[in-house]
């Protein structure tokens, strides 16, 4: 549920170390779910949209719900939901589309296990659709949530025990691991999407990336100026680290008594900047990098959208905190802007929509009931943030662009973000920057033009890589 | 042939509902609140 108020997510809050993964990340970890709902007839619920397949409509909800169980343990399920794309976008028919990644065999198959189980081809396929979507890394895969508990755990036990004693150490190991499975991982996707593209489906190119070294992987994004050098960097040292504590027992031992908490607190800062680069790289945090650096025009629409989801979310969910904000002279609710601040739970920055003037300019003057409203003001725009996110993750989808094309188009648009700025968000470099660009307009469907308006073009095009390089 | 309809709200969804079975928006809501 995109809404903090309604989340059970303890180990995350506001920390004293400069963490760069927050809250956002472990949300745009999370997998997407579909459910069975039957209020009016049955329909199926897919990552948060209500999808009308006949002629399910008129099936028994739990026959349903028992023929998607089934479906879910059937091997010739997964096979179809690996070969699936995880984006739909809306320049193609999602049925001919997501039927068109499938290889002649496996169309059989499709009409097979949907007659085995009782559901149509259509369903089959949105249902792999949501399965392919939970296996990309870096999406729902639990290893980033997994990656962020263990930090957190670490930090807290720094705090607690105020020195490193060795369950501190072992569990330092452990993590430094588990972020350099993590890197590896999203390092070879990077080489999958960037260089092999819609190649990568081959599977002797799968096994090609799979076979090579970590190294070897970053030599080839870094021989094509795709990863940045800082990010490079923090990659390489990450990577030392780990093998200088694995790889030689000694210098594990060495940990003893010899490293002080800020030493670890340092480590797992740089491992976190690390993992947070790559899964910028790879556009694993593509609606946060759009949502804070996009275009204004478009995030404000985006906005406009979230405030209207998130509005009725809480007249529904949270009516009676809501009244608070709702009932408020001093607020429009749907003029609300606000400087955006993913994963925060610290207080927004509002620019518009509130008459401070009728509010205390200190704290301490202020009322029991003007402090509960800030206070439930400010987690309505936490709330309005996850809701935003999700607008843009369904924008990512149905564009015809891959995510971080569609990306670099965004943070393009927005006429404030330089070359040098955009390659610095995405922790790439600025002739990547500039290649994209030279494609990315004849890329484009109508989708993004309409979302985008006037797409960017080089004025005077720059050679993106000069001979010498 | 199946037909697939999606939406991204509840209220696109009950709309067209109610335009399918040509029947009273608001009804339509009550049903699916209830």
């Amino acid at each position: 549920m995109p809404c903090p108020k309604c989340d059970d997510v303890p180990f995350l809050g506001e920390y004293t170390r400069d963490f760069v993964l927050t809250r956002y990340h472990v949300d745009a970890g999370e997998p997407s779910e579909y459910r069975v709902e039957s209020k009016i007839e049955t329909v199926l619920w897919i990552d948060g949209d209500i999808y009308r397949v006949e002629p399910l409509t008129n099936e028994d909800p739990d026959a349903v719900r028992d023929s998607i169980d089934g479906l879910l343990q059937d091997e010739d399920f997964e096979e179809i939901s690996n070969t699936l794309p995880d984006n739909l976008p809306q320049a193609y028919d999602e049925d001919a589309y997501l039927s068109r990644h499938l290889p002649e065999a496996l169309r059989t198959t499709l009409e097979d296990i949907a007659s085995k189980h009782g559901l149509t081809p259509r369903s089959v396929l949105l249902l792999g659709f949501v399965e392919s979507k939970n296996q990309v890394l870096g999406k729902a895969d639990s290893t980033l949530v997994q990656y962020i508990k263990t930090r957190d755990s670490l930090a807290d036990s720094l705090d607690k025990e105020g020195g490193v004693i060795p369950r501190i150490q072992r569990e330092f190991v452990a993590h430094l691991l588990l972020a350099t499975a993590l890197i590896e991982e999203l390092t070879a996707e990077a080489v999958f999407r960037e260089i092999y593209r819609e190649e990568h489906r081959l599977w002797k190119n799968k096994r090609r990336i799979n076979h090579l070294s970590q190294q070897q992987r970053i030599t080839i994004l870094k021989e094509n100026g795709i990863i940045s050098d800082p990010l490079e960097s923090k990659i390489s040292r990450v990577k030392e680290l780990r093998d200088s504590l694995v790889h030689d027992p000694r210098r594990r031992t060495a940990m003893d008594g010899k490293r002080d908490p800020q030493w670890i607190d340092d480590k797992l800062v740089e491992i976190d900047e690390a993992v947070a680069g790559i899964l910028d790289l790879t556009g694993k945090t593509a609606a946060r990098l759009i949502a804070e650096n996009g275009p204004t025009a478009y995030v404000d629409e985006k906005c406009v959208d979230a405030l209207k989801a998130a509005r009725r979310h809480w007249k529904e969910q949270h009516a009676h905190a809501f009244s608070r904000v709702e009932d408020a002279t001093l607020v429009e609710v749907g003029n609300l802007r606000w400087d955006i601040h993913l994963g925060s739970m610290g207080n927004r920055n509002i620019t518009e929509g509130v008459d401070f003037d009728e509010l205390p300019d200190d704290e301490d003057e202020a009322t029991t009931d003007e402090i509960l409203f800030f206070e439930t003001l400010m987690e309505f725009l936490q709330s309005c943030e996850d809701f935003l996110v999700r607008r843009i993750e369904r924008d990512l989808e149905r564009a015809n662009l891959d995510r971080q094309d569609f990306t670099v188009l965004c943070l393009q648009c927005a006429s404030e973000n330089s070359y040098e700025e955009t390659a610095e968000l995405l922790c790439s470099t600025v002739g990547y920057v500039q290649r994209k660009e030279n494609v990315l307009a004849w890329r484009s469907s109508n989708f993004e033009k309409e979302e985008l308006g006037e797409l960017p073009r080089p004025e005077e095009p720059v050679a993106p890589v000069s001979r010498d390089q | 042939m199946s037909q697939v309809e999606r939406f991204e709200t509840t209220e696109q969804y009950l709309e067209f509902v109610a335009e399918e079975q040509n029947r009273d928006l608001d009804l339509v809501r009550r049903e699916y609140r209830r």
